[in-house]
């Protein structure tokens, strides 16, 4: 009967020490990629509304507040309208993965944006077109680089080098978290020097999962940055069919989302 | 002011009926600028205070947009200056969307065509009159719009229903035309006779086609600008009459991107068969393009074939015209922009600059010149057409 119950806990001790030795060999083998890959998911809120403000800190030290209301379906489409100030109230941009269109009120027309626009200020914030784009780390190979304490937590430290000359930036450092893969800190490089700096600092629980808040961006060039806060965000939105479309551009732009 | 008052009438009416029925959003903006310029040692001022309220839902929505300007277009001093106040309504319309569509009726905007400087197939819509140094800038029209959704594409339909003249719309104002170009000279105007006379149509099918979208239209309607339909030898004295002639236009329009979406491209084209006056092409082709660094470049070369049919007694060979614009952002807050306009067979150049500041939150001030170089015995001198006169401006405009 001894013999009986020690193989039984043996057997469980070497249950756990395989779950544990598999645990270790599998976290030791995830890739950049990987990596990446996860904290772009955490970024996805689902179907959401959401209202924002963007805190734009000119290199003069003046102070400019645009609010917004967001709405997104996955990481690959959203709609993104200004309603303060008055001065842009109205114009909206439409993301669908690569392509970004805007609408201006002023011209009445809905244009496609050349690539050469994506990658310039989003209405004179520190943020570029691309950096709201849903495919921002999409251009880059990644790779794992190591570990290092960023803000407080560990955290994976992975590459990014641009994969043609069509990406925003010529590569990028990040930092994401080992526990939850919550990216934190993100250097970006352009001609080996390193030009702009989004930190993540507050979180909030949607769905279940800490996602960004508050994201700053530091235009190292400019000596300018600008802060982009969800006010309130509501997930498990239903949109119609067909929502985001260009062609529901200058009609957003004209009603409350 | 009694079509305003009416109009006003209908969107309360529709507001205080919807209102507690429906889940209706109501807004209101505006802002107040003041616009100060100097041309031909004269000076023009004026404050004009625009307003503008929406309301609806995502089905529907009801837009009214106006202002009250209180200017005084030409004074030498300020012992000369005189104010008038005026009240301008520049939009009303209800907009409803369908599944299938979209249908708007009122005074509005309908934005064809894809050019910058020039706009051959956007025709619904006559060019502004007062003009405070916009780029292309369009009047509103009363009109009917619907589009239908087609798939990928759209076939929209627009019916015009007040033709608004860009010259003499009297015998008064055509007599002061006429002895404008010669002091002898009498002179009566040709109008649309009744409301069905004034209809003009539009149709246009538009779709994307390899990430290019892509307009075939066709109009018929007017000129906007007059044409000398006869002149009266025998009368004393002779007497210019002008008109606005029937026309039919044929017109396409393409836009998308170039080298892999850096390059921004844009093609209009039209053809004019008009009553009065030879058949004209219209076409542009424009390129932008935006530096790393933030520097912004557009060009776009236009050919008007139409010239002649609006100078009376010459043919005019100036058919080709470029036109460049470059813009920078200087600072955060400080926007620069220069841009050029030129006719191929000439050393005519009206230049423009202008620097955009934003003061603050709301606050925007603009400061520019427009400058012709060599207009002198071009067609472009005095010519109302293609009004090219030096000036200075200043702009502050305050957003609410």
């Amino acid at each position: 009967m001894k013999i009986a119950k020690k193989i039984i806990n043996l057997s469980i001790l070497a249950a756990l020490m395989i779950i544990i030795a598999v645990s270790i060999v599998n976290a030791a083998n995830i890739t950049g990629q990987e990596i990446i890959d996860k904290a772009e998911d955490n970024m996805d809120y689902g179907n959401y509304q959401s209202q924002a403000q963007m805190t734009i800190h000119t290199t003069g030290g003046d102070k400019r507040e645009l609010k917004m209301e967001i709405r997104g379906e996955g990481t690959e489409k959203s709609i993104m309208k200004y309603y303060e100030p008055a001065r842009i109230e109205g114009v909206t941009f439409l993301f669908i993965k690569d392509d970004i269109w805007s609408f201006f009120p002023r011209t009445g027309r809905v244009r496609h944006l050349a690539a050469s626009t994506k990658n310039q200020k989003m209405m004179g914030s520190s943020f570029s077109y691309d950096d709201f784009s849903s495919e921002a780390f999409e251009d880059y190979s990644v790779k794992l680089i190591g570990n290092e304490k960023m803000l407080g937590e560990e955290c994976y430290k992975v590459e990014g080098q641009a994969k043609s000359d069509e990406a925003a930036y010529d590569g990028f450092t990040a930092w994401v978290t080992e526990g939850d893969f919550r990216l934190l800190k993100v250097n970006y490089f352009k001609a080996g020097e390193k030009i702009k700096v989004m930190t993540i600092e507050t979180f909030m629980k949607v769905n279940g999962k800490l996602r960004p808040k508050k994201i700053t961006m530091k235009d190292l060039n400019e000596d300018n940055q600008t802060v982009f806060e969800y006010i309130e965000i509501e997930t498990g939105v239903n949109f119609r069919p067909n929502y985001f479309n260009k062609r529901n551009l200058e009609r957003i732009s004209k009603s409350q989302l | 002011m009694k079509k305003i008052i009416s109009i006003l009438f209908i969107l309360i009416l529709i507001s205080v009926v919807s209102y507690p029925v429906l889940a209706v959003d109501f807004s209101y903006g505006g802002q107040f600028d003041s616009y100060l310029e100097r041309k031909n040692n004269n000076y023009n001022f004026a404050n004009e205070l625009k307003l503008k309220f929406d309301l609806g839902s995502f089905n529907y929505n009801g837009h009214l947009e106006g202002a009250l300007i209180n200017q005084d277009s030409k004074f030498a001093n300020l012992s000369q200056f005189s104010p008038d106040n005026e009240v301008k309504l520049d939009k009303a319309y209800l907009d409803f969307w369908f599944a299938s569509g979209e249908l708007k009726l009122g005074k509005q905007r309908i934005a064809w065509g894809s050019g910058y400087f020039f706009n051959p197939t956007d025709i619904i819509n006559p060019l502004k009159e007062d003009n405070k140094s916009e780029i292309n800038p369009r009047q509103s029209t009363d009109s009917i719009f619907g589009s239908y959704y087609l798939g990928k594409g759209a076939l929209q339909g627009v019916i015009v229903t007040d033709f608004q003249p860009l010259g003499p719309d009297n015998n008064d104002q055509a007599a002061e035309v006429a002895r404008s170009i010669n002091p002898a000279l009498d002179g009566s105007v040709v109008l649309p006779q009744d409301f069905s006379d004034e209809l003009e149509y539009g149709l246009r099918y538009t779709t994307v086609i390899n990430y290019y979208d892509f307009s075939l239209m066709y109009y018929q309607g007017r000129e906007d600008y007059p044409v000398v339909s006869a002149f009266e030898s025998n009368n004393t004295p002779p007497e210019v009459i002008f008109s606005y002639p029937e026309k039919e236009t044929f017109g396409l329009d393409l836009s998308g991107t170039l080298a892999g979406g850096e390059i921004g491209v844009w093609v209009e084209a039209a053809y004019t068969n008009p009553d009065i006056g030879h058949n004209y092409l219209q076409s542009i082709i424009g390129l932008d393009y935006t530096y790393q660094n933030g520097l912004h470049l557009l060009g776009e070369y236009y050919r008007d074939e139409s010239l002649s049919n609006f100078i009376p007694g010459q043919e005019v060979k100036t058919k080709d015209f470029l036109g460049l614009e470059s813009d920078y952002n200087l600072t955060d807050l400080l926007k620069i922009t220069g841009s050029l306009l030129t006719p191929f067979n000439s050393d005519f150049y009206l230049l423009n600059g202008e620097l955009n500041y934003s003061m603050a939150q709301n606050v925007e001030l603009k400061a520019g010149f427009n400058q012709p170089i060599n207009e002198e015995g071009t067609i472009f001198e005095n010519n109302d057409l293609f009004p090219a006169e030096d000036n200075l401006y200043l702009e502050l405009s305050y957003y609410f």
